[in-house]
């Protein structure tokens, strides 16, 4: 095998499934990762995250296809030549060892000897956990535990770092920290990041790029922000953050526009044409943020609607809103003294502009 | 209260046997007898003057030391198999492990006659050893087996990744935490190999004899007090190991179901 690929792609996944018992754990995955990427393998639970996390790491063999790491294949290689470090979900560190003699493990195991002690009071110091050497790994706190964990897998500069869902076992205030701080770490050491999580607002604010799967599959792979905004599949619009569907028929396509009667109006949505695109007459949904919802006669389109509830999360109003298109979720900025909310009953002009719609094959 | 006092009093009599024999350890006649008739310690001169007494002392110790090590290696080995490689018939596996537990040992005595014979070990050290592993196998099993099933398999993987090659990872990180487990199983395989009469009774002969088979044979010929001497001496080091395995892991690490 030669490196046919880019020299930024580390590591590259080529169309691997996993099937356990005649079940398809993981199911044709294509991935590339690029060196000194943070990259985010986004789900639901039991969409085969850990499985695939765990092939990278040698711990599974692939049922068919390959991993490549800077163009080598390693698939049936045994985990301990991979230079492939893991953080676990519940952390498994070693419990009849402290916490320096955890970080020190990797550097003896890998017989990298001299210099041991600074690299690993390096280590220990950049994840702020000085003065906590020789304290075993019960005597210390959740928080604290979980940097032991990172530190343990960052000393001996693995090419990766796969991390199956390190923060999930932590509370909220905590879990921000971590994850600010995770980022800065991955930021100073270069080394690559694969992290799992089901948590798609953490997945947003990491990554540099998301892989979102589903039933063993992966929807869609792209930047946070394309995932967010220009979402390729149902799925990916539902799971990542909460959207409008409004369904249509398609009336034309040109290369450049796609028009679209929207069902239950006389709406007709003119957008660019993507890969969703079909062939006239054909049936398709659109997508619509209920953050680019606009109250009033605003925005390209409108219908009009009638307030179900709203609920009120300080800095935005989330309107449920009865249209002629079909239920709408609004949420609207919230300003003190400009009037005051909407009511249920009242009716309303719901609009969007042009380039909040995302087409989506129906 | 009637319950109490009757708890009370199984309490006292429980030890109760012990208690004698110890006590009557210390007579100063030249038979056994209760109580004893004036204090000295001559029977216990006499059992540590006796190089017969001796020799058979260092068989029983040389033989549960054996015993207690191969039981727990092969417990390991069989545990490993059932717990973490998920063998077929797993189960079935740690039943028939077991069974020595349950299975009458007259019945098996009379079963390794037939066994060592033909195997041409009747009689012999090699033989007991045998049979004491077998005899051993589901008291050193089942600790082995519970610390296992509480050892996070992730340990292993976690090793793995950090670039611990097999043998290292069995060493300082799979055996580290089924220690417990280990000593637990190394020191009750031991007091079971070093207290067994009923099926050993069996299979000794003119050139190999344990502890307690001549304990039991010197009561059926005479009544000696060196015989008390030589139970207290086996009580006292009885309890010296329960003890140090109570200190070290507690017992219901033993009791506790797996
Ligand atoms: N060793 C195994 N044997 C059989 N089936 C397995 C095994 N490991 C995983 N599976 C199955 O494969 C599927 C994917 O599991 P996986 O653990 O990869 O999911 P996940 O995305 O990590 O979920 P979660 O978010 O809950 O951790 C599940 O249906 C699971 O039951
Ligand atoms: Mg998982």
């Amino acid at each position: 095998m030669q490196d046919t690929d880019s020299e930024a792609v580390i590591l590259k996944i080529d169309d691997v499934s996993k099937v356990f018992d005649g079940a398809r754990a993981v199911d044709r995955v294509d991935l590339d990762v690029n060196e000194g990427e943070f990259v985010t393998l986004l789900g639901p639970s039991g969409c085969g995250k850990s499985t695939l996390l765990r092939m990278i790491a040698g711990f599974e063999v692939p049922s068919s296809g390959r991993i490549l790491m800077r163009g080598k294949d390693m698939s049936r290689d045994p985990a301990y030549q991979r230079e492939i470090g893991m953080v676990f979900q519940n952390l498994a560190l070693f419990p009849h060892m402290n916490v320096y003699d955890n970080v020190a493990f990797g550097l003896r195991a890998r017989k990298r000897t001299d210099d041991l002690d600074r690299r690993v009071r390096e280590m220990i110091s950049m994840v702020g956990l000085e003065g906590f050497e020789s304290r075993r790994t019960g005597q210390i706190s959740g928080g604290q535990r979980q940097r032991v964990a990172l530190a343990r897998s960052l000393v001996t500069a693995p090419d990766v770092l796969l991390l199956d869902e390190p923060l999930s076992a932590l509370d909220l205030k905590l879990r921000r920290q971590l994850q600010v701080e995770l980022k800065r770490i991955q930021r100073e050491t270069g080394i690559t990041f694969i992290f799992v999580t089901h948590d798609q607002e953490e997945a947003l604010s990491m990554s540099d790029r998301i892989a979102v799967m589903t039933a063993g599959k992966v929807d869609q792979y792209g930047s946070a922000v394309d995932i967010y905004h220009k979402p390729q599949t149902e799925f990916v619009a539902r799971f990542v953050g909460e959207t409008n569907f409004l369904s249509g028929s398609v009336c034309s396509v040109t290369s450049e526009q796609t028009e679209l009667d929207l069902d239950g109006t006389d709406i007709r949505l003119s957008v660019a044409t993507t890969s969703a695109a079909r062939r006239q007459g054909e049936r398709m949904s659109v997508s619509i943020r209920p953050e680019h919802v606009l109250l009033g006669a605003r925005g390209e389109y409108s219908v009009p609607a009638r307030v179900v509830s709203h609920s009120f999360s300080g800095a935005t109003i989330t309107y449920a809103l009865d249209s002629a298109a079909g239920p709408l979720l609004a949420q609207v900025p919230f300003q003190p003294g400009r009037g005051h909310p909407l009511l249920p009953g009242e009716t309303v002009s719901a609009g969007w502009p042009n380039d909040a719609i995302t087409l989506i094959p129906a | 209260m009637t319950s109490r006092i009757i708890a009370v009093a199984v309490l006292l009599f429980l030890p109760l046997p012990i208690v004698i024999v110890v006590l009557s350890s210390f007579t100063s006649a030249g038979y056994l007898s209760f109580p004893i008739k004036g204090v000295s310690l001559r029977w216990y001169a006499e059992f540590l003057g006796s190089a017969d007494w001796l020799r058979v002392m260092g068989t029983s110790a040389l033989l549960a030391l054996i015993g207690a090590t191969v039981s727990t290696a092969a417990s390991l080995g069989a545990a490993w198999a059932v717990v973490r490689h998920r063998i077929r018939f797993g189960t079935v596996y740690e039943t028939i492990l077991l069974t020595p537990l349950i299975f009458p040992h007259a019945a098996i005595g009379v079963i390794m006659i037939v066994t060592l014979s033909s195997l041409g070990w009747l009689g012999t050290f090699t033989g007991l050893v045998l049979v004491h592993c077998i005899l051993t196998i589901p008291y050193a099993y089942r600790p082995v087996a519970a610390a296992l099933r509480k050892a996070d398999p992730a340990l292993e993987e976690a090793a793995a990744s950090l670039g611990s090659r097999p043998w290292r990872t069995f060493w300082q990180v799979s055996l580290p935490a089924v220690r417990p487990g280990l000593v637990t199983s190394l020191l009750f395989s031991f007091i079971i190999s070093f207290d067994e009469v009923t099926v050993t009774m069996f299979l000794v002969g003119p050139f190999v004899m344990t502890l307690p088979v001549q304990v039991f044979s010197e009561v059926l010929e005479s009544a000696s007090p060196v015989i008390a001497a030589v139970s207290a001496t086996l009580v006292l080091f009885t309890s010296a190991m329960v003890f140090v395995l109570d200190r070290v892991i507690g017992i219901q690490f033993f009791v506790e179901r797996d």
